[in-house]
Formats: structure tokens, sequence, C-alpha cells
């Protein structure tokens, strides 16, 4: 079993980012399990959702505490929230950032950091608006690609299936993503 | 076709799915997806039934109670303080013989207000003549759901479907959606021989003297009670057709089980985990979920449970001045077996306005189980802070 | 497959019979029954026009029935549609609930409708030729009620062009030549024949009109009446209609910048406007307040938003003799006193408050009379005006008359109804085999207490009703509890900037989907539209839906006379009456 957690902020997609990577895990053969922060949510709150997957059906209905891996929307999550709390030791961040990976000092000592700068590539693929770019097809696209436990071409479909509107850019971003990942030391790609 | 549905939409699914003809109800989170995809349904054209917008949970009962006795297959869906507002149009339902099917989002009743799961709103309908199923999975909904029409229609009793807030209804998970033409073999059109029609009017629910009253309840407990062996009937038809099946109780791994932890809702599926794991241990626990809670499956229950030790019954609930409402049902179940075949019951208070539980808050449940010989009272709460 | 049990029917509180052996009818000792009833709207209107029939069918999009039965009643909506004063609409029981229904506007696009097409010749079926003298609103509608009638018919008028006080009196901002050319020649396409430029007593005599079957006289009334102070036809004075006259044929008369326009109608609100367009600065004196002015509310708004300004509670008194001639009004202040005939308070001038107001010109817009001197003598008469009967009789066997030139309200709409009237009139005159003569009473042909109804007089009504009673129906018998509150699709009033100095149209009209939305805000008043709330609500589904006319059969053997459908249906359209009377 592995758990993930997503933070954004209300509005971003981070909600929406569960589902596509839940479906793309089930499209590879997994089971899955995806859901909100229960409550209530506001267009700029910090906001999380979790996803669970495992080669058997997930038994566990309960919140996730203990992550193995987090997703971070936006990078001015990283220090307002403790989007760390209860992340596994050397369990992954991505984070959405124009920054490379070193920039996060603090975090690597205990955390495995990746990070793209989904922001720009989803604005370059004109999703969402300048001021709020909705970065959660770019971003799981660059997941895919960064931890290897989802085929990109799983993300693509899940989100041919899932988004209605403006289908084909969301794929491309995925995709750029996929190719823009910097890891520690080295950058995949240059966009 | 699989498909990662949140439990919410495979409410709307199963409602869909089994050509349900007139929908009235009121949003209420967090119940409001359910109605939100079927309006939108109808809307699309993608089910081609009524549906009636009105401005309360007691009109949207009344709306369902007056389709419903035109004969028209019907279904609302409600949560918490909404299915209260229900109250008075559920007896009436119940009374009438009215075979509507609701699924009620398990929420806590306010104040403090509060929207997570917590099974005090449905459970406070118990006497109102409603059949009452729990699920566990979004799949279970989906299946319950249709099932739900037929069982309903069979025995002229209207059914509530349960699920669990946020757990289930806000949870993504894969759920085979079954294809219409099977379902539309399992399912046939409502028929009924007692309709509001014009060209045949009767009088309905007029006075009903006490030389009559009795016998009408008597019809409608024989019902209720036979909906036990109808339901059983309804499984092995749908087993036939999609090859799966729940039960009115499910045990679990409780052959030899000196422990055995009874369970509703989605806290069943993950003290299956927590057997599994203790089983590896060697500790013998076993499971008993109950997905029929009305009418009680009293039989059932006494061959699942008699002959363990001891029973732990989880109940996300209470009974303010008694105690789990489960519980309370067991014990007065397994009162009249025979003394030694009489487990100890344990009954524990669990998350309540959606507190989550946790492998690790059942596993404290089993170890408490087994150290105590006696339970120091009939509602154990687990996790209050002082 | 194996199938699930099916089984028998559940005990519950259910009739086992059917209840239709419970004859429930025999319980009652009141009956309701369907009465259509006559709306407000109907029996304000001066023309007598069907206005709840016409505004039903357009609600469901019939315009060629609403056409139709608009064209049974009156000849030129597209004009009254502009024009009249829509005393409709100050009865219309909407107004009482949210606002009245916006019939001149309905009746304005459907106007414009009919003036796209041509009208199909009127079939001669009579060998009567009518003279009609005057082709102001009351001849026109005479001579068009006459032509459909069969009757052959001349109209004389007595300026180069027809039209009367509706191409002369009425300015060009609220009614465009071109709808009254198009009016003109509608109605000649009709087969309304014009001789103008004659004018009795002058070009022809009274005894040329002897040679034809019946006259109707419809000259109006030109003469401006008179403040009764001195010097008040001198050279700085006008009246209001000669002003309006000139204007209207294209001159543009030198009246200086300072204008006073003395009255409170229609006139006077015309005059000012007028004024304002050829660039002077118009001041209207009216003796009451603005509360009491005759003149159309829609007007006076317009009017004050395109800055004509107003003297309330002033009445003239003298002329000021400046130091360079005539230039100014002395005026004094009045206070209204007690209601007076005119169930208006009456002004009274307060002593000592006398004010003088500059001027280069005065328009005098206080009201006219008729000059009825080319007629003879023998024709009775009271004062200025001609005394006629409820068909426009006068004394002379085959003389009628209508219009301003008798004692009338003086309006385009009366006007159109004093026409229809005389119409029938000579109808029965001519032929008195239409009608039973005990049928004749002029009250049958009316709505209620209005106007008499073209359609009653040719017994063609093509609205089914059932079991009519000749009354209103008032808000009280309504339940506007099944009514929703609906804006009105007001005018559109151009902007005031775009009215200065252009005699353009000021109010642009409403688009058909607007008229349909309009039209259905009616409430149908004391109509039956089969909405079905009867049928619906009846406790004991004693109500049906019925075949042809009868739209729905109550079953009597069931019905228990609880007044439940009388009491609910929306617009009193049903009654109660006692058993067995």
């Amino acid at each position: 079993m592995r758990e993930l957690r997503i933070h954004g902020r209300g509005g971003q997609g981070a909600v929406i980012a569960s589902k596509f990577l839940a479906v793309a895990f089930f499209r590879d053969g997994k089971w899955v399990q995806s859901f909100p922060a229960f409550g209530v949510e506001r267009r700029g709150a910090p906001v999380t959702a979790f996803l669970r997957l495992d080669d058997d059906p997930i038994r566990l209905r309960c919140e996730i505490v203990n992550p193995d891996d987090l997703i971070v929307l936006d990078p001015t999550l990283v220090g307002a929230v403790d989007v760390t709390g209860g992340l596994k030791k050397r369990g992954s961040i991505l984070i959405n950032s124009p920054h490379p990976p070193e920039t996060y000092g603090e975090l690597l000592k205990t955390f495995e950091v990746a990070t793209v700068d989904a922001s720009a590539i989803a604005t370059r693929h004109g999703i969402g608006s300048k001021t709020q770019p909705i970065v959660n097809t770019a971003i799981v696209g660059a997941f895919a690609a960064y931890s290897g436990i989802v085929t990109l071409e799983s993300v693509c479909e899940a989100i041919e299936e899932e988004v209605p509107l403006h289908t084909g850019r969301n794929v491309d971003a995925a995709k750029e993503a996929a190719e823009a990942v910097r890891t520690l030391g080295k950058v995949k790609a240059v966009p | 076709m699989n498909k990662v549905i949140v439990g919410n939409h495979a409410v709307s699914w199963g409602v869909k799915l089994a050509r349900t003809e007139v929908i009235s109800a009121y949003p209420i989170t967090p119940q409001t997806q359910i109605v939100e995809e079927l309006s939108d349904m109808c809307a699309r054209g993608a089910l081609n039934a009524r549906f009636i917008k009105v401005e309360s949970e007691h009109s949207a009962m009344a709306a369902c109670i007056g389709a419903s006795a035109a004969g028209v297959r019907t279904f609302t869906a409600t949560s918490s303080q909404g299915l209260a507002l229900m109250h008075e149009l559920l007896h009436w339902a119940g009374l009438g013989r009215h075979p509507i099917v609701m699924a009620n989002v398990n929420r806590a009743m306010g104040p403090g207000w509060n929207i997570w799961t917590d099974q005090n709103d449905s459970l406070s309908q118990r006497d109102t003549g409603w059949i009452q199923l729990y699920c566990e999975t979004n799949q279970e909904v989906l299946d319950t759901t249709i099932q739900a029409f037929k069982l309903a229609e069979a025995v002229n009793i209207p059914v509530m479907i349960i699920l669990d807030a946020f757990f289930l209804s806000h949870t993504s998970e894969p759920v085979d959606i079954p294809d219409q033409v099977t379902v539309d073999r399992f399912l046939a059109q409502r028929e009924t021989s007692i309709k509001l029609d014009v060209a045949d009017p009767h009088a309905f629910n007029a006075l009903v003297r006490p030389d009559a009253y009795m016998e009408m309840r008597k019809d409608q407990q024989d019902w209720m009670r036979r909906a036990k062996t109808v339901y059983a009937e309804i499984e092995t038809e749908w087993k036939a057709l999609f090859g799966r099946e729940y039960g009115k109780i499910e045990p679990y791994r409780t052959d030899d089980a000196e422990l055995i932890l009874v369970t509703s809702g989605t806290v069943t599926s993950t003290t299956r985990h927590v057997v599994d794991q203790m089983r590896e241990r060697g500790t013998r626990v076993g499971l008993v979920k109950i997905k029929m809670f009305r009418p009680f499956p009293t039989d059932d229950i006494r061959r699942a449970l008699s002959g363990a030790i001891k029973v732990a019954v989880l109940d996300r609930n209470i009974s303010p001045g008694r105690s789990g409402i489960f519980a309370e049902e067991i014990r007065s179940a397994l009162y009249n077996i025979p003394m030694d075949d009489r487990p100890k019951i344990f009954g524990y208070i669990v998350g309540l306005g959606g507190r989550d539980v946790t492998p690790a808050v059942i596993e404290d449940i089993v170890e408490q189980t087994q150290i105590a010989t006696q339970p120091t009272r009939e509602d154990l709460w687990v996790g209050v802070k002082p | 497959m194996k199938q699930t049990t099916r089984y028998g029917p559940p005990r519950v509180a259910s009739s086992t019979t059917s209840t239709v052996a419970n004859q429930t009818g025999s319980w009652k000792y009141i009956r309701p029954f369907y009465q259509d009833k006559i709306a407000p709207c109907n029996a304000a209107c001066p023309v007598g026009i069907d206005i709840e029939a016409y505004i039903a069918l357009i609600r469901e999009g019939r315009w060629q029935g609403a056409r139709e039965l608009l064209l049974q009643e009156n000849p030129l909506p597209a004009i009254t549609g502009r024009v009249c004063d829509h005393p409709c609409e100050q009865a219309c029981n909407r107004s009482q609930f949210d606002a009245a229904v916006s019939i001149h506007a309905v009746e304005r696009v459907i106007g414009d409708m009919i003036l796209q097409t041509p009208p199909a010749r009127a079939n001669s079926t009579s060998t009567h030729t009518i003279a009609v003298v005057g082709s102001g609103p009351a001849g026109l509608a005479c001579a068009y009620h006459l032509v459909k009638l069969g009757h052959d018919v001349i109209v004389i008028e007595a300026a180069a062009e027809p039209g009367g006080m509706l191409r002369l009196g009425i300015p060009e901002f609220r009614l465009p030549r071109r709808i009254l050319d198009q009016q003109i020649e509608w109605l000649e396409a009709l087969g309304v024949c014009f001789r103008t430029n004659t004018e009795l007593g002058t070009d022809i005599a009274w005894e040329d009109l002897s040679k034809f079957d019946a006259v109707f006289l419809a000259t109006g009334a030109h003469s401006g009446r008179m403040i009764g102070i001195d010097e008040e036809d001198g050279p700085t004075f006008m009246s209001g209609l000669d002003f309006l006259k000139a204007v209207n044929v294209g001159q543009r008369p030198s009246i200086g910048r300072e204008i006073l326009v003395i009255g409170g109608g229609n006139t006077a609100i015309d005059c000012a406007r007028t004024v304002l367009r050829l660039g002077a600065d118009p001041l209207v004196v009216y003796r009451r307040t603005r509360n009491e002015m005759p003149a159309i509310e829609q007007e006076i708004r317009e009017a004050e938003s395109e800055g004509v300004r107003f003297q309330f509670l002033s009445a003239p008194v003298s002329v000021r003799h400046g130091e360079s001639g005539t230039r100014g009004l002395n005026c004094i202040r009045m206070e209204l006193g007690p209601v007076d005939a005119s169930g208006r308070r009456r002004p009274v001038p307060v002593t000592g408050s006398e004010f003088t107001i500059a001027s280069d010109t005065i328009i005098k817009a206080i009201g006219e009379t008729s000059q009825l001197d080319y007629l003879p003598v023998a024709l009775e008469r009271e004062g200025t005006s001609l005394i006629v009967g409820g068909l426009g009789e006068t004394n002379i066997h085959t003389v009628f008359a209508g219009g301003d030139m008798t004692e009338d309200t003086r309006s385009v709409a009366f006007a159109l109804g004093a026409g229809k009237r005389g119409a029938i009139g000579i109808d029965r005159l001519l032929r008195p085999g239409r009608r039973q003569p005990d049928e004749l009473a002029v009250e049958q042909l009316k709505f209620a207490d209005g106007n008499v109804s073209m359609a009653r007089w040719m017994s063609s009504d093509p609205v089914a009703r059932a079991a009519p009673v000749n009354r209103v129906v008032s808000f009280d018998e309504l339940n506007v509890n099944h009514f929703r509150h609906l804006a009105r699709n007001e005018d559109r009033t151009t902007m005031m900037e775009e009215n200065q100095g252009s005699f353009q149209e000021v109010n642009p009209g409403l688009t058909s989907e607007d008229a349909i939305t309009e039209a259905g805000r009616c409430f149908n008043c004391g109509v039956c539209n089969g909405c079905e709330l009867c049928l619906i609500l009846c406790p004991d589904i004693a109500i049906s839906r019925g075949t042809g006319e009868e739209r729905f059969i109550i079953d009597m053997a069931h019905c228990k006379g609880c007044g439940i459908c009388v009491e609910e249906c929306p617009r009193g359209a049903m009654a109660m009456t006692r058993e067995g009377l």
C-alpha cells in the first residue's frame, strides 16, 4: 500500500489531481481510493487531497496521516503550513516551483525533493487564467515521470477521461511537465 | 464498465439503471452530489425521470409519496437534519406502504454543527417502518440501490440505503457499473394493483378505527419480517447476474473466533484489515458486518454470534441515556438463546461526528476486550478526551 | 431465471371498493358552474375591444387570431397603440398586484404587423351608400365598420389629406406620419373612399348629402377655448391646436424664445414638447397640480425628462404691458379648494399672490369647441355639441354623428368608439333584418358598462364563452395566490438628448417576443383559460376535461358542492348557485 497527499489551495484543482491519479493508477491495474480532506473548502484557503493505491482491494477506510509521497501545488504553502507533517522519512515531495530542488535545503535533510514549474507550463498552455493557472494536469504528468509508479500514458488517458474542456491542452501540459522535472543536481530537460 | 467514482455518484448510477421515474429531493451536504448528478442526467435526457424541485425535505418526501402512490418508481436522498425534517412523512411512507427508495448519507446531528459521518440520523428513524441497509463500499452502494427498488416493490415497504459521509460519499474508488440490459432483466417496471387512479378511484389513508388499525400494523410487521427472506432471494438473483453478494449480515473469519467484532458502514472495511493482521499474529478474532438493520436479522445474528466468548460491538452512534444502538439490538437478540451460548457483549462508542476510526483504534478495542472479563458499563467510549 | 416472488397487495388504509359508488353529489346544496365575466380592461376600453381575448391569443403566439379579434373592433390599432391614453391599463386588475399589463404596447405590436399586409377588399353586400363627413378617428372608424358591414362609404374631408386630428393635432414624435399614411392606404385597400379638399358648407351643400342613404357627421372640434382675459386675441397669443396644425403641416412659426403654454391636457403637453423641438423654452402654466393634469401620465413624464418646465397652481389674469410691447403674462397663485363636478379639487385664487412671467408667445391649450354653423338648425344641439343617442342617432332619421362634435370625452379612443356606434346605428337603420328587434337594446351590445361590441352586433364572437354575465370582475374576485410577480415590459423611451430638435418617434415600441411575454402577464380576469386548477384541486375528482366548446365537465353525481374550484379559480371564472334553483 502506498499513500499520497496533495497540498494546494482552493481552486487549484488538488482534489481533481487526486482523482486523475486514482484513475491513472486504476488503468495501470492498481486498486485505488482517493478523497478530499473531509470538510469545507474555500477558494484560496489551503486544501489537501489524498490517494491510496495497492495491488489488492483497499480495506482501510480512514484518513491518511503518514503518506509516502507529497505533491505540493503551490510553493507558498511550504513554510506556510506544515506540508511535511506525518510524511514518512525519505518520503518524496514534488513541488510546483520555478526553483531547483536545492532551494529547499531544509526539506532535503529528511526527504527527497523534486520540482517542476507547473504554473509556467499551465500558463503556456492557456489552462486557467494568467493570475490563477490550474496546475493539476501539469503536475500529475510530472509526478508520473518523477515517481515512476504510474505511467504517463495512463495519466494522459485519465486526463482525457476526466477533463471535458480543453482536453488536448491539458494532456500537452502533462506531457511537457513530465519532461521538465528537476531532481537534485540535474535538470531533466530545459523547457 | 469500470469507473472510478465517488459513493454519491454510485447512488446516482444505481437510480439511473433502475429506470427511476420520479425524483424529488432537497440538497444537503454531504448528499448533494447524488441529486446534482441525477438532475444532470435528467437534463441531458440520460434518465427519463421527472425531477421535482421542492423547498424542503418534508416536501421532497411528500412529493415522493404522491408519486409512489400514483404507481411510479420513486427516489429521494438526504442526510442528517434533512432526514429529521422528513420524520412525519417517513411514517406516512411506511404505513402507506409506498415502496420509495431513499439514500441517506450518514451525517451527525447538530448542534454543534457537524457535517461528518455518524449514524444517529438514520438510527433515529428506526421505528418509522423503513428497511435500512448500511453499505461498506461504493460497489455495494450501487448494487444495493438497484436491489432496493426490487425489495421495496416486492414487499411494499420503503427502503433506506445508508452510506457514510465522506468515507463513501466523497471517496472515489473503482466501481463495476452493470449494463442496462442486464439490470433490466433483474428489475422490471414497477407494477402495483393499488394506486391513485382517477379511472378507478379509491379512498386512501382515511380514518382507520381501532377495529382495523392493529391489523394494518400487523400486516406491516409480517411483511417487514418477510423482507428478510425476499432480500435473500433478490441477492441470489443478483449474484447469478453480477457475481456479487453481500448478505443481511456477513460473518468474516468468525470460525473458531473467541472474540467477534460487530460493525456496520465503513468501519467494517477497516476492521477487516485489522482482523486479517491479527489473524496473521494468531489472534482468534473475527468480524460480523451488519448490513440490514431493519428488519433486524435476529436469526442470522444468533447463528453468527452464539458460541463466541466475547462480542465487541462498534457503534458509531449513541442512544443518549442508554448505549450504542447496534449493541442494544444484539444484546436483545441474544437474550433468549441458551445461557451457555451467550457471549459477553462489549458495546463501544466510536467515531461520533466523523472522528476517524483507524486500525489503531480497532486494535485497542480488541486488546481491551481481551483483557476484560466483564464490561464495566454498557457504553464504553473510545478515545474521548478528558 | 427464477424471478423473485410477487406478492399480493399490502393491507393499507384504502377502500376496497371504488369510491365511484359513493355519490357525494347528493350532499350538496350549492353547485359550481363555469361563468365567464367581463375583464375590467374590456369594460374600460372606449373603443370596445375584447382586450382580454386578444391578449390571450398573443400569449399562445396565435397572432392571426389576435389580429382578427382586434380588427373586429378597432380599425386603427397601430395608432391607438401609440396615442391612446389607455384607460384599459388604469382599470387593469394586475395594477393592484404589481403593475398593469402594458396593453397599449402589445396592441401597437399587432397594429404594426397589420399594416405590413394590405387587407382583402371588403365584399359589398348592400345597396346603400353612406357619407361620412370628417376623416378623423370617429369618421375613419364609422367608415371602416360600415365597409366591413357591406355598405359603400364615401368619406368627405375638408383638408388636403385624410386623418383629421390624427394628422393635424398630434405631433409627429408621438405618431409618425408614415404610420398614419399606411393606415389610410390600408383603409383604402379595404374599400373606404375618400374625397379630400371638400368642405361641407363650402364645397358641397348640406342638401347635396340627401342623395346618400345615411350620413355620419364627425367634423370634430377646432375652435380654441378662450381663457377669458383681455387682449387674448392679440398677436402674442396662439391656440394650441393652431400651433400644432401649423407645425404638423411643416411650418415653423416664429414664436420667440420664452413660450408659455396654458393648460394641462395632452394638447398642452404636445405643444410644450413641440416648442422644445423648435429650439424654444416652454413653461406649462396649469391651475391645478401635477396630480390633476388630464394628460397621459407617460407623456407628462417624457415631457419632464425632455426638459419641459411646469408652473403649477397658477392662472393667467392679464397681459403685462412692458415698455417695448407685450412681454409677459400676469398670473395669480391658486390653491385647491373643494372637489368640483369633474371630481377634481377646484382651484381657488390666493388673494394678493399675483406675479408676472415673461413670455414671447402664449399658447392657449385649454380645450376646443365645435363649429356647427354649417349644419341645418333643425339638428338638435346643446351649446356647441350635437345631441346623439346610444348609436349616434340625431333627431334627423338618416343623420348620425359622433366624436368631438358631440358630448363625449375628447380622445382618439372615444372617437373610435363613437364611430363604431354610429356604424351600428346606420346598419340597424338600413338593414333592420340583421338582428331581432328585442335584441336591439344597446345595453346588450356593451362590455358591461363599456362600449358596444361589433362582435356582439354581428353575433359572430369567435371566443367561446361559458354562461357569460355582463359584469366586470373585480380584483377581490381573483385568487392572486396563483400568480407570480412579473415585471412589466415598459416602453423604451429614447434618451432626452436625442429628442432635442428631433421629431423622430420617441417610443420605439416592444419586440414581438416582448409582446408575448407581456401578454403572459395577463390574468384573463373573469375568463376561463383552461388552466386546469379546478380539475387538479377538486377533492372528489369530479371535474374532467371536456370536448369541443365545453372545456370542463363537472360530474354532479360526485361534486359535493365544496366550492374549492370556485375559491381557487385564479381569474373568477366560476360561480356557485343554489341547488334546484
